[in-house]
């Protein structure tokens, strides 16, 4: 654990809900205000921002882009335009602050008050004349991967159903979950909802949620004048293979995406997967954990899903994944859910979590995107 | 490409599809079939490709079945395809006269043009042994 000058101090959280009643701005305003308390820190403290950002010296407002330096009126020593925020974000901003660009930043996103106007994210619907004409959305996307290797390998529709039963139910007991409540759910609970995409039913999916989240990146030095124990960020890798949503994503060129990012990740953090005591991946649908585990050289390519239910993913089992429920049932904020991963990861190593908690957890897998989305990326992080 | 752009780069192949013949960037420099349209050829970088005609013949690579109309005037279920075509391109589109039960990752498909959304657009269907 050479590499560690890298902390993060804060976090904070907002309400998650179906729809808010707020807007972008307020909701990570909010966001931005629970991760300064967490931190013990005022904004005056903090000299750089990763948020979507034309900013100054920038010109184009993309939809959901924000000038942050008009909204909190002062200056940055740093700026990162991370889309999404999340992984990629804090891996930048880790950077930054060891570079000395910049003493502290934060990474926020999320959003409020658009979902009850239209169903799907617009987000992720690029305006492209070669993709939307024909109906594709981003799940049909993932599902177009996904059917090759179902095709290939033929996995056991109970058992995967099983991975999405242990993270939905991890949902369901977390009080600050999306779904809390809901269930408990059976395997034969996810293949009976409706199928939305081949081979994906309703369950298998993750989430079209509100509200915000933001993380505050120090240096470890700082971060241990902060309340809580720091968690530092010992590594990363990201994997940029195309636009995401474009072209067709297929199972030939990012099946094993994560692959490159996971090795520069755990060799730079000198440690390895057996050394993870708590997994914070990207669920987008239920089959991309099968893919990430098999990505991680746990086991074999077709493997994944015999693999997971042997080996169990809920604390109680040996590879505790998505104990806050995850995209599937806690929330997914749109370009702010990424960052959602990386705060049950701080949440786990503190052992402060709303919900599941695994047992004195030192480490932690975080990962963001995926094969759908033709980019993908990993951090991990350790209790100090 | 947005469409934005589509006056521009990609107008040759609308006005192609238009008149019932599907077409694909190939590179004069380096052959390379590629698709959707680029400035420059994804292989060599060169700007110097034009649109060739495609004799309209592939295989699915995958497939998804959509049961979740967007209010496009699609039909309930759809399917979407992701076509190998045989010169060595591919494009999404959708599979139409095909039953359910009859689709499969390899399935060989021909293009056909129909009127959606008030323009021609190039489908799929199955490829069947002709009589
Ligand atoms: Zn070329």
């Amino acid at each position: 654990m050479k590499n560690s000058n890298v902390a993060i101090a804060g976090i904070g959280l907002t309400e998650q809900a179906k729809s808010l009643q707020e807007n972008n701005i307020t909701v990570c305003i909010q966001a931005v205000k629970n991760a300064l308390a967490d931190a013990g820190m005022l904004m005056k403290d903090i000299d750089g921002i990763s948020a979507r950002w034309p900013g100054p010296g920038g010109t184009e407002f993309d939809s959901g882009v924000i000038d942050w330096s008009g909204v909190f009126g002062k200056s940055f020593r740093w700026v990162g335009d991370t889309y999404p925020q999340g992984v990629p974000g804090v891996l930048d901003a880790a950077a930054a602050v060891s570079f000395g660009l910049c003493e502290t930043v934060i990474v926020f996103g999320g959003q409020a008050g658009i979902l009850n106007r239209s169903e799907l994210a617009e987000y992720t619907q690029p305006n492209n004349e070669f993709v939307r004409p024909w109906g594709l959305f981003t799940a049909a996307h993932f599902a177009m991967v996904a059917q090759v290797y179902f095709a290939r390998f033929q996995p056991d529709r109970l058992k995967l159903s099983q991975i999405a039963v242990e993270i939905r139910n991890a949902g369901s007991r977390n009080p600050e979950a999306v779904m809390f409540g809901k269930g408990p759910y059976r395997p034969s609970d996810i293949v009976e909802s409706p199928i939305i995409c081949e081979p994906f039913h309703l369950l298998d999916l993750c989430l079209a949620t509100e509200g915000a989240s933001a993380v505050i990146i120090t240096s470890l030095e700082r971060a241990l004048d902060c309340p809580h124990t720091p968690v530092r960020i010992l590594g990363g890798g990201s994997e940029w293979h195309r636009q995401q949503y474009v072209d067709p994503a297929r199972y030939d060129e990012v099946g094993a995406i994560g692959k490159d990012a996971f090795e520069r990740a755990f060799n730079y953090a000198d440690l390895t997967v057996d050394d993870i005591d708590v997994f914070e991946v990207y669920d987008i649908n239920t089959w991309e954990i099968v893919r990430q585990f098999e990505t991680l050289g746990l086991c074999s390519e077709g493997d994944g899903t015999d693999f997971l239910f042997e080996n169990g993913i809920s604390v109680n089992g040996r590879y505790p994944t998505n104990t806050d429920g995850g995209l599937l049932s806690f929330s997914h904020t749109g370009w702010g859910g990424p960052n959602l991963k990386v705060i049950e990861a701080v949440r786990q190593l503190r052992g402060t979590a709303s919900g599941d908690q695994v047992n004195d957890a030192e480490t932690a897998l975080v990962t963001g995107a995926g094969s759908g989305a033709q980019y993908f990326n990993a951090a991990i992080l350790a209790k100090n | 490409m947005s469409e934005n752009n589509a006056d521009t780069l990609t107008s040759e192949f609308w006005e192609n599809i238009e008149r019932k013949k599907l077409v694909r960037p190939v590179c004069n420099l380096c052959g390379n079939n590629f698709f959707s349209p680029q400035v420059v050829c994804p292989d060599c970088q060169s700007s110097d490709w034009i649109y060739e005609e495609s004799n309209g013949n592939g295989k699915i690579y995958s497939y998804t079945v959509i049961h979740r109309p967007m209010g496009d005037g699609f039909p309930n279920p759809y399917i979407v395809v992701d076509v190998d075509l045989e010169e060595g391109w591919k494009m999404y589109s959708q599979l139409l006269n095909c039953e359910i039960d009859e689709i499969s990752v390899g399935l060989e498909v021909e293009v056909i043009f129909e009127k959606h959304a008030e323009r021609t657009m190039p489908f799929f269907q199955p490829r069947r042994a002709k009589k």
